[in-house]
């Protein structure tokens, strides 16, 4: 007896066809989701389309036969504002770059840990496991000072490359700046991605099946060839999901920018800080919406690409 | 339903509620206004200045005072505040309130913004030493600084800190500081305008040293014009042309405590900073007693914070009894204790023991420059564009 499985897309609804529409199961199920969607309404979906309305319906007060009062008008303005400003420019373009940046060192980084992590049994992987995990208990801030503790001028590192010679050999005898500028930006928040990405990963790996890799191995696959052809491709719906987290998360980051970034070009969270408090609510606001519209452009091609796996 | 009889009881009992009301309400308003003994403060200062406010002054002046009930409140660091206070008087002005439960707000009206057509003056009381007598032993300058509409309490003004282990003949003039950068590279940094006051009012001096003193004057006698702002490029290309001598090529820590910081560890031996957050940092030993405060000369701005009193406060006389006795020089001194600030009232109002501690370094401070001002936002915004590298 051939046991068959329905793949199809009309396999599991198809038999539903003829039950009646259950109100009661839906009300409970919508209810019960209805508290977050509202509060997430409230506190994210309102304030966002407020931003996007005030900033290109702009009040003014105009005066009309000595009585004062409050107009909107349509106008681009705030953004082309914002696009003349070369620094405001510079620091959107800057941000882009970090995040690209952080995204591929994350994923150069990961990867490859989370494939150690999945073939390799033992004591040390074990430990390498727990370590992988220890950044998501520690608050970002908490991170950041401890970036600046051991990593700024005349801290742990520069005296500890000094008394050793390090730095007089290899470096002239001057400390290589590793914080306060891109570099910073960058080791930040890979380390603060990393147990995200790794546990994300990590789940796509576990769900492949050993016999695939050996039946590669079997036919003499390199592992670069393994990585390219079965490991990458079958965890690519993780993949995109840790992308899309970690490429909103770092482009809209505040707390590592903005202690251990440079001075200039600040990233665009930074900037939107030190707009409020000059005082320049309305730029704020548009730096917001620009933000948005970029994590908008990802989230659309993360959802059209994990829609398109779904269907393999 | 409607009998005539039962209409008559309807409506007679209607009317006789409504008088209740009515009468009763006149009846309490008066009777409040006679015994007013309520008495609202807020404050937007960090947790020292809120423990100042409860512990002492309100504790003392309870004492003093004994028929006052105080309520305080602390805004956090005066996070919102222009929407938590301005807004709530605008909007309590325009329901024709006649008073609000504010009293005392811990700010100069000059640093907030009004509707258009409206200034500080329709939304705050006048104060001097007519109906404050101590604000007698201000110092006019500061006083004045607050046009009449604010008290100051305590002050603090940017001096210079420096590693007197490793520096022997600590610059005593602006341009004496520039060339002492120039020739010791990576020992001094200025924090980002931005985040603190202490990196701020240094390119406040730099503004200064290339400013003619005529126009200088007019950033605090005159009202605002960018006109004023016309000479701050050559501070620019000054500030620019010392950028890569500062700590670490040019970088500017995110505010005036990393700076302290930077200080106590001798990574950088000069610093400006705030001397009441020096002298508390002396005080608690985050920084070393070997880092001395020196002013320079002319000394670099400053700033006091004020205490106004809304138009519309429901008990001015309270609030006018308790600013003078924070200007008391035994008060003053308590304040100097706990917060290691300036006194408002002039140095030699104060008793010995305060003198021989900040005697040195509060000599007064330049005044045309004002923290928190429309020029400082300006300064704040040109200098990101045009002075750190990368910019």
């Amino acid at each position: 007896m051939a046991a068959s499985i329905n793949l199809t897309r009309e396999g599991p609804v198809a038999g539903r066809r003829h039950r009646s529409f259950n109100v009661r199961e839906h009300l409970i199920a919508y209810l019960m989701v209805a508290p977050p969607v509202l509060f997430l309404g409230v506190i994210i979906v309102y304030p966002a389309l407020r931003a996007i309305w005030d900033t290109l319906a702009v009040q003014h007060v105009v005066v009309h036969n000595g009585v004062q009062s409050v107009e909107r008008t349509f106008t681009f303005d705030t953004y082309t504002a914002i696009w003349n400003d070369s620094y405001s420019r510079n620091s959107i373009l800057y941000s882009l770059r970090v995040t690209i940046t952080s995204v591929i060192v994350l994923f150069l980084f990961c990867y490859p840990l989370a494939i150690y992590l999945r073939f390799r049994h033992g004591y040390l992987t074990s430990i390498f496991r727990t370590l992988a995990l220890i950044p998501l208990f520690i608050p970002t801030i908490i991170t950041a000072y401890a970036f600046i503790a051991f990593y700024q001028q005349g801290n742990f590192l520069d005296v500890l490359m000094q008394k050793t010679g390090i730095e007089g050999t290899f470096f002239g005898g001057e400390y290589p700046q590793l914080i306060d500028n891109t570099t910073g930006i960058v080791m930040g928040q890979v380390w603060k991605n990393i147990p995200i990405t790794v546990l994300l990963i990590g789940a796509g790996l576990g769900e492949i099946d050993n016999a695939l890799i050996e039946s590669a191995r079997d036919v003499g696959a390199g592992w670069l060839r393994i990585f390219a052809f079965i490991l990458f491709p079958l965890t690519l719906r993780q993949a995109l999901i840790a992308f899309a987290l970690a490429f909103v998360g770092v482009l809209g980051s505040f707390n590592i920018p903005y202690l251990i970034g440079p001075n200039a070009p600040p990233m665009v969270g930074v900037l939107m800080d030190q707009d409020v408090n000059q005082a320049e609510q309305l730029t704020a606001q548009g730096l917001a919406v620009i933000t948005f519209g970029i994590a908008l452009v990802v989230g659309v091609f993360y959802v059209a690409a994990l829609a398109r796996q779904r269907w393999r | 339903m409607y009998s005539r009889s039962n209409l008559i009881i309807r409506n007679v009992g209607a009317l006789a509620l409504t008088l209740t009301m009515l009468l009763s309400a006149g009846y309490s308003h008066t009777v409040r206004a006679a015994t007013n003994t309520n008495l609202y403060i807020t404050t937007l200062g960090d947790t020292n200045v809120e423990a100042l406010f409860r512990d002492t002054y309100i504790a003392d002046f309870a004492k003093a005072y004994p028929q006052y009930t105080v309520t305080y409140t602390n805004i956090l660091h005066g996070t919102n505040a222009q929407e938590l206070v301005v807004d709530n008087l605008t909007a309590a002005m325009a329901t024709h309130q006649k008073s609000v439960p504010y009293d005392i707000f811990e700010d100069t009206p000059l640093n907030y913004t009004y509707p258009v057509g409206k200034t500080y003056k329709d939304y705050f009381q006048p104060l001097n030493a007519k109906n404050v007598p101590n604000a007698g032993k201000v110092d006019p300058a500061v006083l004045a600084a607050a046009a009449g509409y604010g008290i100051p309490y305590r002050g603090s003004s940017v001096v210079l800190a420096y590693n007197s282990l490793k520096v022997k003949n600590p610059p005593t003039t602006f341009d004496e500081l520039i060339s002492w950068i120039k020739a010791n590279p990576g020992k001094f940094t200025y924090c980002d305008p931005n985040d603190g006051g202490s990196g701020a009012l240094f390119v406040a001096g730099a503004i200064r040293s290339v400013m003619d003193p005529a126009t200088y004057d007019k950033l605090d006698s005159t009202p605002y014009s960018k006109a004023n702002e016309a000479d701050w490029s050559k501070a620019w290309d000054l500030l620019k042309s010392i950028d890569g001598d500062m700590f670490q090529h040019g970088f500017h820590p995110n505010g005036n405590l990393p700076v302290l910081n930077l200080l106590a560890r001798g990574t950088i031996t000069v610093a400006t900073v705030w001397s009441d957050q020096s002298l508390a940092a002396l005080k608690t030993g985050l920084l070393p007693k070997y880092i001395k405060l020196v002013e320079i000369n002319p000394p670099l701005p400053g700033s006091d914070t004020y205490l106004s009193v809304p138009k519309l406060a429901q008990n001015p006389a309270a609030a006018r009894a308790f600013i003078n006795f924070v200007l008391s020089p035994a008060e003053q001194a308590k304040m100097v204790v706990a917060l290691s600030g300036f006194p408002a009232i002039q140095v030699k109002y104060m008793p010995p023991s305060i003198v021989k501690t900040i005697g040195s370094i509060d000599t007064g401070y330049d005044t045309h420059f004002v923290p928190g001002g429309l020029y400082y936002k300006d300064l704040e915004h040109l200098w990101s564009r045009n002075v750190p590298s990368g910019s």
